[in-house]
């Protein structure tokens, strides 16, 4: 049985599910920014879990355009770090000098990857804490990346020569190219990308489909999403999926995805061109229908279906039928999410798919499929494409 | 027609018995409108009746009227006479939800059962809404 691993992307905010949870997931990607802003709460984090992490080095400068993040303390930090701060040119990045100097932007990120954490961990030495630097090694190393706008584009062209020119920076480290595309590249023959990112030297891939939903695609892009996963796969080299939900689950169970990435109860999709801020609301997970849902619905759910409950330890202290929604506790509902999305990753492709028709005849019978269609469409786009795959098809 | 146009005459048949709100907002993180809201007139725990109306699309409007099952005590459709033999009687049976017909006046066709589905701290929360609003207003 094919099994993908699962790493979260860290927040400050999930220190202590991630310190408590350790035995339900594999690792932890930390996002540059993050690093920038919380230095020492994400060195202690990795330092305690002793997990394999990697760092996300340019997922929020994925675009040349940094108009709303430019004036931020941390993206002026990173450029720095990055040696690129003197090509913005209003607050856009210029395309000529950064291909100029190139050579040297690619070298500074990779240097930040291996270094970062490493440089950082002598405030921990005032707590007692001396990690070994092993622990704050990362697991492999991103060559920087741009979203790619189209095929043969300039952006498209930069990315590849950035991965070239990070090849023999690499050394004895695992070195993955990033596929960070916009969904309507999902549309076109992967095969083209596929061949010209799959160069020689390169040990991976992580890919990031732009704003794709899984809850909210149609059919046919679902098999899109699936196809492209399937044909990177044929590389035969890992495959990460940055921003993935349980649909990814069903394609690493499948073989094609062997590593999922996602906030715990966020990030299961990104949209470059929106830059969120603030917490996220609170949302419970219920894992029948692997999807979250704002908390009023899900007590309309649980209570309309009651075999939609989730019967762990977390979900009893959270009592979510039975509590006012400000007064449900936000850190029951994240352990809850973690523990489900470990049991989704435990369990067998066709046990998972034969779950998923049960549940649509499950919210048929009680009625609640059509009133709350939006929020269930999924299940049925889900099992049409996933259909193929099963061996319980009819 | 618009729906805003139906709110008078289903009004008509509460108006005497119930407080009537139009386009509720209830209080709480759904952001839900509820139609047309009726409180009885009565001191201690009054009953709290939900009708949501739509033009033409009933399936959507059923669903509407599902919700609301969740805050008050029974939970109506209404919609133009010439639609209310199109609407599939056994669902509203399922749940308990009445239906209102409206031409030149309006009709209860299919009585509200009490619901079964009311959270009581949803109702509570309503309700609280209500009075305050009731009482800012009426001080």
């Amino acid at each position: 049985m094919k099994t993908p691993e699962l790493y979260y992307r860290v927040l400050q905010t999930d220190g202590d599910v991630l310190k408590k949870l350790t035995n339900y997931y594999d690792g932890i990607v930390i996002e540059a920014h993050i690093l920038e802003h919380y230095t020492n709460f994400t060195t202690s984090l990795v330092s305690a879990i002793k997990k394999p992490f990697f760092i996300d080095p340019t997922h929020k400068l994925a675009l040349f355009n940094l108009e709303c993040i430019a004036e931020k303390e941390w993206v002026i930090k990173i450029m720095e770090v990055y040696k690129i701060s003197e090509y913005l040119q209003e607050k856009e990045i210029d395309l000529e000098l950064l291909r100029e100097h190139l050579n040297t932007f690619v070298k500074a990120t990779i240097k930040y990857q291996r270094a970062r954490l490493s440089e950082s961990s002598g405030g921990l030495k005032l707590f007692g804490i001396v990690p070994e630097s092993q622990e704050l090694k990362p697991q492999i190393i991103l060559a920087p990346y741009f979203l790619i706008d189209g095929i043969n584009t300039e952006s498209y062209k930069l990315n590849l020569e950035i991965i070239e020119k990070a090849i023999p920076l690499k050394d004895k480290d695992k070195l993955y190219a990033v596929l960070a595309l916009e969904g309507h590249l999902l549309s076109k023959d992967p095969s083209k990308i596929i061949s010209d990112f799959a160069k020689e030297g390169v040990d991976g891939f992580c890919v990031w489909i732009s704003d794709f939903r899984e809850y909210d695609e149609d059919p046919k892009m679902l098999k899109k999403y699936v196809e492209f996963f399937e044909e990177l796969s044929k590389v035969g080299k890992p495959v990460i999926n940055l921003y993935g939900g349980a649909f990814s689950v069903f394609i690493g169970k499948l073989g094609f995805i062997d590593c999922i990435v996602q906030g715990i109860g966020y990030g299961e999709y990104r949209n470059p061109f929106v830059h969120a801020t603030g917490g996220y609301p609170k949302r419970y997970y219920i894992p029948k229908i692997h999807r979250f849902v704002p908390i009023h619905l899900a007590q309309e759910l649980l209570a309309a279906v009651p075999e939609l409950k989730c019967e762990c330890d977390f979900c009893l202290e959270a009592n979510i039928l039975e509590t006012q929604e400000e007064m449900i506790n936000a850190s029951s509902l994240k352990k809850h999410y973690v523990l489900s999305r470990w049991r989704e990753k435990q369990t067998d492709f066709n046990d998972l798919y034969r779950n998923l028709t049960n549940t649509i005849q499950l919210l048929d019978e009680h009625g609640v499929l059509d009133k709350y269609w939006y929020h269930l469409r999924h299940l049925k786009n889900w099992c049409e494409v996933l259909e193929s795959f099963s061996s319980e098809r009819p | 027609m618009r729906e805003r146009e139906l709110y008078p005459k289903i009004s008509e048949l509460f108006r005497n018995d119930y407080h009537i709100f139009f386009e509720y907002k209830i209080p709480d993180s759904s952001r839900r409108e509820i139609d047309i809201l009726c409180v009885k007139k009565q001191k201690r725990n009054p009953e709290l009746i939900a009708i949501e109306t739509k033009i033409s699309n009933w399936k959507k409007v059923i669903s509407q009227a599902f919700t609301r099952l969740f805050y008050v005590d029974k939970s109506y459709i209404a919609i133009p006479q010439e639609y209310v033999n199109k609407v599939d009687r056994e669902i509203l049976e399922m749940d308990g939800i009445g239906l209102i017909s409206v031409e030149g006046s309006a009709e209860i066709v299919v009585e509200a059962k009490k619901s079964k589905r009311t959270f009581k701290w949803r109702r509570e929360m309503l309700l609280n809404d209500v009075m305050r609003r009731m009482q800012y207003e009426n001080p």
